[in-house]
């Protein structure tokens, strides 16, 4: 309990650690500015503080973060600007400020400030800050580098048909490539600023009208309700905003495309886009997001709806396999087709361990070497899958160790939870998996539907952002059901979404 | 967060502690494809149980084919039970009957009742009622110890014989246990049970070195039926007897007739008709106070052979094929209904029409529907239609062109 009481005051602490100490405008006398900045920037030897004559001999200082500056842009389009100029004479530095505002002709709009606490916020942001002999006024020019690497197709969630163009770890290039897709005012980009050490920035999306009001407000609401030091990747806001923090199951849709985004905003959905982190999040959104791809909407629908029956059937059998299999052969043996059970217990003859604990030994190792496979290098990748294919899986059953129906068992496990798009859901089924066979192994199918009936019941209890988890299923609502078992003909999704909007403001009025 | 791990413990013990219940790992279970019954002189139950040996199952490992795939062994004991308690004395493995798909029962047990035996069977956990019960007129442990070529497990074998795998053959009483339940429970009704024979040396088929000879000393076969009274047995209708049972309990399947096409007396020249389809109406009635049957049958199939130099694309002649074909139906029927009037069985439904069309009489024939059914008139209408006749018209006799 104590330690509870003691969070918020450490918290000052640390602020009060990294508060810059000066809140005080700035001041009229350059030196005491750069006095103070060095003080703030102490031991940061990538602080520049550099002074320029501008307009004739106009003392000026700029100050910037050299690792954050584009370099080229300073060259050309702000220092070459700036001390080029003509010699003028100014009265007072008022008039200097005036002229550098709106006459200096370069591409790159400056802003004025003149608090100190500001001038450091937006020199740690890769700003290049230019103090003025005898102004109580600074101009903030925005150069910073964007320093990003290519757009590259995203290679977690590749598609055969669809835009090849993912999201990158660049805030500003994200938003472009949503601006890009959806061309219109109402497509509203809240910027939002999180995390007291890391001011990492994140951009709030939605379109006006779409979006209910309610959604966007309460996610704003919790992104202000942070209270964290920083923020690394979106899985953190993921975690902090989320309405259930200790379900396995996700809430919000995670994604790399900005067509999906796209589409989600479309919806009525509100996307969240954040600095250094490729990965959108999109919300609120119910159970049956997490088996819907892009793609569903690119190709023929009919196919589209066999492909979700399919994630349907397989994300069931990631879950539910192995405990049917366990439960099935130790308790039900009755259930098997005769040359089944007679073939399941030839092979199960030699095997020492009981059913439960066999199907355990080989779901950890499946779930080691698919931990094994993503943190190796790719090279050596390979050798992990020739070791874990043929060593565990044909030695140990010719060794007698396991038994092949396992095997095919686990394998089949394995790739089922890959076909669940959502990488949090694939997640969930994992989790839940062993639970599950521990349930079959003591209960038998008993087990396996209590378990089922328990996994049910928590989801119905979710919510995302209010919605309801497993809406429109249950509670049963008009909106979607053609879009949740089946994925319907463009033309009716569209109809019916327009319907629905009539419906919608209809009860509010 | 104490209170939810020490629940969490809580949960977690009491799922390893609670002992796993009725588990049993597939490789420790003795799963028996077929049981025997039988009675010896001193009515003691002796039950033989035929168990897989799953590693002869499989194909390549272990050199499946030097072993039996099945052991076959027997237990005494007062009541069924003790003798399936007493098995445990014997097997290593805890015997599984739930792919048990035979049971297979002694003229002996059958004479004794079945009473016991429906009993135990029914009232076990493990045991199915889809499993098909068959007579065998000596003792049916022999029958387990046979081994079938084709099939690697004598039991399924047996089974398949009787689901009529075979086309054509289905003309047998199918016989599970829940179908025998159903007509020992009824007062009037008789139940037929199939018999299982071995024909040929059955000593020699019992090892594995039989199965390496094209021809096997022995083969188990279907042949007669065995009828009921109540749950004793009454005796025996000859396969020729039982044929028309399938036709009056519209049972028929797939059955090949065969009748002589010109008039009953040339038996040389013989035709087959293939029954695709039929359908069976029993419509009781009483006339001048005697109870009167009139059966209808409605066949349709293919001819299928001929012998008889015929004009098959003239109508006529197809008419008088199907009259040809109808006598000879119901010629077989009425055999088997004096074959039953004989034992006074009625293992035809007939007390079951008569129940439903006159409920009120009913009461009075049920207490003595035994001496009943034999007076009961049997009047049979049979009505077959030709629908194909196969790839050829003419018959082959008569395409040859070669005369008598």
């Amino acid at each position: 309990m104590n330690r509870k009481k003691g969070l918020p005051g450490q918290i000052d602490q640390k602020l009060k650690e990294f508060e810059y100490t000066i809140d005080e405008d700035i001041s009229d006398n350059l030196a005491v500015n750069e006095l103070e900045l060095r003080q703030a920037f102490a031991n940061c030897s990538d602080l520049i503080v550099r002074k320029i004559h501008v307009f004739g001999s106009n003392l000026c200082m700029a100050v910037y973060l050299d690792v954050l500056v584009d370099d080229t842009m300073w060259d050309d389009g702000l220092l070459r600007p700036l001390v080029n100029q003509e010699a003028v004479d100014f009265d007072n530095s008022a008039q200097l400020i005036e002229q550098l505002r709106y006459k200096l002709a370069s591409a790159v709009k400056p802003s004025v400030v003149e608090n100190l606490k500001e001038t450091i916020q937006r020199i740690v942001r890769g700003e290049v800050v230019l103090f003025v002999e005898a102004s109580k006024q600074a101009l903030s020019f925005c150069i910073k580098d964007q320093l990003h690497r290519q757009l590259d197709e995203p290679s977690t969630e590749a598609v055969i048909r669809g835009p090849r163009l993912g999201f990158i770890e660049n805030l500003h290039i994200n938003m472009a490539l949503v601006r890009q897709r959806i061309r219109t005012p109402l497509l509203k980009m809240e910027k939002i600023s999180v995390g007291a050490v890391s001011q990492t920035d994140m951009t709030l999306v939605y379109i006006e009208n779409k979006a209910p009001q309610t959604v966007v407000e309460e996610v704003k609401q919790r992104l202000a309700k942070i209270d964290m030091d920083s923020i690394l990747e979106s899985g953190y806001i993921e975690e902090l905003i989320s309405d259930h923090p200790y379900t396995p199951f996700p809430v919000m849709q995670t994604t790399q495309r900005p067509d999906l985004v796209a589409a989600s905003l479309i919806e009525g959905k509100v996307a969240l886009l954040i600095d250094g982190s490729p990965i959108a999040l999109v919300m609120p959104i119910t159970f049956w997001y997490a088996f819907q791809t892009v793609e569903d909407y690119y190709m023929n629908f009919i196919f589209a709806t066999l492909l979700r029956w399919l994630r349907f059937l397989f994300a069931f059998l990631a879950l539910a396999l192995p405990s049917i299999y366990v439960a099935i052969t130790t308790f039900h043996s009755e259930m098997i087709p005769t040359s089944l059970t007679l073939s399941l217990a030839a092979a199960r003859e030699v095997v020492p361990f009981p059913a439960m604990v066999e199907t355990l030994i080989m779901e950890v190792t499946f779930e080691a070497l698919r931990e094994a496979g993503v943190r190796l290098p790719r090279p050596v990748g390979q050798t992990i899958s020739i070791v874990g294919a043929l060593v565990i899986g044909q030695a140990a059953v010719q060794a007698g160790i396991i038994s092949a129906p396992i095997i095919i068992i686990v394998s089949l496990t394995g790739i089922a939870s890959f076909l669940i798009p959502h990488p949090g859901m694939s997640q969930a089924v994992s989790i839940l998996r062993f639970p599950m066979v521990l349930c079959a192994g003591t209960f038998g199918l008993y087990g396996v539907s209590a378990a089922m009936l328990a996994i049910l019941i928590h989801l119905t209890n979710l919510s995302s952002f209010g919605v309801p988890y497993l809406s429109p299923l249950t509670p049963l609502g008009p909106s979607g059901l053609w879009d949740v078992l089946i994925r319907a003909p463009w033309k009716i999704i569209h109809k019916r979404q327009h319907q629905i909007r009539q419906k919608m403001e209809l009860e509010k009025k | 967060m104490k209170r939810g791990l020490i629940l969490l413990l809580i949960i977690g013990l009491s799922l390893f502690a609670s002992g796993c219940g009725n588990q049993t790992e597939l490789n420790r279970l003795g799963i028996v494809s077929a049981t025997a019954f039988d009675l010896d002189e001193t009515n003691q139950w002796i039950l033989t149980f035929q168990l897989i040996k799953p590693q002869s199952t499989q194909g390549k490992s272990g050199g499946g084919g030097s072993q039996s795939p099945v052991i076959v062994f027997s237990t005494k004991g007062k009541t069924i039970l003790e003798a399936v308690q007493k098995s445990k004395l014997e097997s290593s493995r805890r015997l599984f009957f739930s792919h048990s798909r035979v049971v297979i029962i002694s003229q002996r047990v059958a004479e004794f009742g079945l009473n016991q035996l429906l009993d135990s069977y029914i009232r076990d956990n493990q045991t199915r009622e889809t499993a098909n019960v068959l007579i065998a007129s000596g003792e049916a442990k022999k029958v387990l110890e046979i081994l079938t070529p084709l099939e690697n497990n004598p039991g399924i074998s047996i089974s398949n014989l009787i689901s009529g795998q075979g086309d054509g053959q289905s003309t047998f009483i199918p016989s599970t246990v829940h179908e025998l339940i159903f007509t020992i429970t009824q007062p009037s009704a008789s139940a037929a049970l199939p018999e299982i024979k071995i024909a040929g040396d059955e000593k020699r088929q019992t090892s594995l070195d039989a199965l390496k000879e094209t021809r096997n000393p022995a083969v188990l076969k279907l042949d007669r039926v065995g009828v009921f009274k109540q749950d004793k047995f009454a005796g025996w209708l000859t396969r020729n007897e039982s044929l028309g049972i399938p036709w009056i309990t519209n049972r028929i399947k797939n059955t090949t007739v065969v009748f002589p096409c010109e008039g009953e007396n040339r038996k040389d020249q013989l035709s087959s008709f293939l029954v695709e389809t039929s359908r069976t109406k029993l419509k009781p009635a009483i006339s001048d106070g005697k109870l009167l049957m009139t059966v209808d049958i409605h066949a349709k199939g293919n001819l299928t052979e001929t012998a008889c130099k015929l004009d098959i694309k003239k109508p006529e002649t197809l008419n008088k094929l199907e009259k040809h074909i109808q006598e000879q139906i119901k010629k077989d029927v009425e055999h088997s209904f004096q074959a039953l009037k004989k034992l006074k069985a009625d293992a035809l439904g007939f007390g079951n029409a008569f129940h439903k069309a006159y409920p009120q009489a009913w009461k009075k024939w049920s207490k003595n529907w035994g001496n009943e059914f034999p007076k009961i008139s049997m009047n049979v209408t049979v009505k077959v239609t030709i629908q194909r006749t196969g790839m050829i018209n003419d018959s082959f006799p008569k395409i040859s062109g070669k005369t008598e």
